[in-house]
């Protein structure tokens, strides 16, 4: 991968170098390891002109996960080169300021991919064949009979659209096939090698969809991009999935629209607010509720550790760093 | 001219006149059938039962009992012997809904690997409270699947599991050179080989899944059930889970339907269905359509359409045009 030769003005050097890091990853036990000096980030409530102030503007690289990002501030930072997100995505790092500062920006795209596939068709099956709702059903002491399950469709024949068709996008379309569920997605760029048919607009793929599969990225053009239109076109035999982030739902018209049954059910995997409160899907047993665990492996979180790491040696070794986010490429 | 008269469970499909014509429906009484068969069952020439559920003898005495038909796959606690003896049909609904329970199997695989039941009731009591909430699963990919029994089910199964990586073996009784994945060579085998054992047998393998082959399957291996509850030694499973001898399990269906989930309630790594696996829309049509038309012909004189492979070449036309 070619970077430009501006993120790499930085000799190689001897002594430890200083980072900034989530303050969880201060740990002498954290994946990091030894080989810098971490110093946390400072977090929403702190004063960063007095956090400034006490730990200097001397830092060159920082690590954060992309729906965190670093304070406004520190994109300021007279020698900061290198912001390296923890995860895919990079939603909350500040891409035309970073360009503008001459900051690399890396995430880690491409590892987790299948893992939230995986728990997408996972959703999409507790979703449409009441697993989740069934298992709660039993734990209660009740046993429906399975007649009484008799308006259950077929999964075989319905048609299955993904908003997205990004790496969890094809990933999820290829574990939908084998279901015999007919695939079509929409994204904003056509994609001339993709196998699937694009539909011209998100509304007409919501209104094609049995069940919609939401797999792009967070990001401030997709931010609430479903609304109650979209929800009205998907309709009242209609699933929704959501893997991507809580913020490209309108949480409140989707809440709205699974008490009045004016879709059928939906599995979630993110939320508006994260942790999300119970209180607020307490009386809609048309949900599957996950936290946020799509990408959470073993695997991927090893491999998104191992490129950050390397990523950091790279970077301090005057080396090209990896996985620079499509938009500084 | 009189008309026939069709036993059927209570709750069994729709019991809709559409369903039976105009012909009189008895549901089934509740409790011991033995008093029931000598006075009102002595008109019966057609029964609807499941067929994991055992009969009295009494009613294969039934003196007009011409068709007991099974709405599902299995007939396995149908007394074969004592139908061909007395001269009843059998008729199954085999490969119906075959898709549907390989989709909840599916489901049920995902559940159990990918903690989806466990995360939504945990979110559920309020229970989510920082990222650091919930372990770290297992990635699907390259993860081994052990399908037991690779009937229309199981190899629905397979199919739809290698999309997700998994690599694929099974075991049955019977090798099967058309299919496209390995056959190990025995239950115990495969349980060691598996990480998720998936079974798919029909109702007559009993008890096969013990203590030992739980403990083949080992402490992080998954167990997934969508075939017949009585597959399982539902003791060993319970003590294998308390003891985390195994890392989990996704069971459809059970020793006895409608179960008292109350033994499994504690356990949070297991995920329960109430035996829907096939119970879908399209299915339960098909199975209708099915049924209807056996019961047609049967009353009809006519030749049967699926009948249990053990008595496909006896003669009916005796009994059934009376």
């Amino acid at each position: 991968m070619k970077v430009d030769p501006k993120f790499l003005k930085w000799e190689p050097t001897l002594s430890r170098p200083r980072i900034l890091v989530p303050s969880v990853l201060t740990q002498p036990n954290s994946w990091l390891g030894d080989a810098y000096d971490k110093v946390a980030l400072p977090g929403p409530k702190d004063d960063v002109e007095a956090w400034l102030r006490a730990n200097g503007e001397e830092f060159r690289a920082a690590v954060t996960w992309g729906i965190l990002g670093i304070p406004d501030r520190l994109y300021d930072l007279p020698q900061l080169k290198l912001i390296s997100c923890v995860g895919a995505g990079y939603d909350a790092i500040d891409v035309e300021r970073a360009r503008a500062r001459g900051i690399a920006v890396t995430n880690c795209s491409n590892i987790n991919h299948e893992d939230v596939a995986d728990v997408a068709m996972g959703l999409v099956i507790s979703a449409t064949r009441h697993i989740a709702e069934a298992d709660r059903l039993l734990r209660a002491g009740g046993w429906k009979n399975p007649l009484a399950f008799h308006g259950v469709r077929k999964l075989g024949g319905r048609k299955l659209g993904i908003v997205g068709l990004g790496a969890i996008g094809l990933a999820v379309a290829e574990r939908a096939a084998p279901f015999k569920l007919e695939i079509a997605w929409w994204g904003p760029r056509e994609k001339p090698d993709a196998h699937y048919p694009r539909k011209d607009s998100l509304l007409a793929l919501a209104a094609w969809s049995d069940i919609l599969v939401l797999a792009m990225p967070g990001a401030p053009e997709t931010d609430r991009m479903i609304d109650r239109a979209v929800l009205d076109a998907l309709g009242p035999q209609g699933v929704l999935i959501n893997v991507a982030r809580g913020s490209v739902v309108d949480e409140d018209a989707l809440i709205a629209a699974l008490r009045a049954r004016s879709i059928a059910g939906a599995g979630l995997d993110v939320f508006e607010q994260e942790p999300t409160p119970a209180a607020r899907w307490a009386d809609l047993e048309n949900v599957t509720l996950t936290t946020h665990f799509g990408g959470a492996t073993v695997d991927s979180m090893v491999a998104s550790q191992q490129l950050v790491r390397d990523n950091l040696d790279r970077f301090f070794a005057g080396e090209p760093v990896q996985s620079l986010i499509p938009e500084l490429r | 001219m009189e008309k026939p008269v069709i036993l059927a469970p209570p709750q069994v499909f729709r019991l809709q006149q559409r369903f039976f014509g105009d012909h009189p429906v008895i549901t089934y009484p509740e409790g011991d059938l033995t008093d029931w068969a000598r006075t009102e069952g002595k008109d019966v020439r057609a029964m609807v039962t499941w067929g994991s559920i055992e009969l009295p003898e009494i009613v294969y005495d039934l003196p007009r009992l011409g068709l007991i038909s099974c709405p599902g796959a299995g007939y396995e606690k149908i007394d074969l012997e004592k139908c061909r003896a007395r001269g009843i049909a059998v008729t199954n609904c085999a490969g119906m809904n075959a898709e549907d329970v390989a989709d909840v199997a599916l489901g049920l695989i995902l559940s159990s690997v990918r903690l989806i039941a466990a995360g939504d009731r945990l979110i559920r009591r309020g229970a989510w409270v920082s990222m650091q909430s919930f372990p770290l699963s297992r990635r699907l990919r390259g993860m081994k699947l052990g399908v037991a029994g690779f009937g229309a089910i199981g190899s629905a199964i397979a199919d739809r599991a290698a999309a997700f990586g998994m690599e694929i073996a099974w075991w049955g009784p019977r090798p099967k050179p058309e299919a496209p994945y390995p056959r190990l060579p025995d239950l115990h085998a495969l349980a060691r080989w598996s990480d998720v054992l998936a079974l798919a047998m029909p109702g007559n393998a009993e008890g096969v899944v013990d203590a030992a082959v739980l403990d083949a399957l080992g402490p992080e291996g998954v167990l997934v059930n969508v075939g017949r509850g009585t597959a399982i030694d539902e003791a060993a499973l319970l003590a294998a889970l308390r003891e985390k001898r195994i890392a989990g399990a996704g069971l459809d269906v059970f020793v006895r339907e409608p179960d008292n989930a109350s033994p499994w309630a504690d356990l949070e790594n297991v995920t329960l269905t109430p035996h829907f696996g096939g119970a879908t829309r399209e299915s339960v049509t098909d199975t209708e359509v099915l049924m209807q038309e056996n019961l047609r012909r049967f009353l009809a004189g006519e030749k049967l359409l699926s009948v249990v492979p053990e008595l496909a070449n006896e003669p009916y036309a005796a009994r059934t045009n009376t």
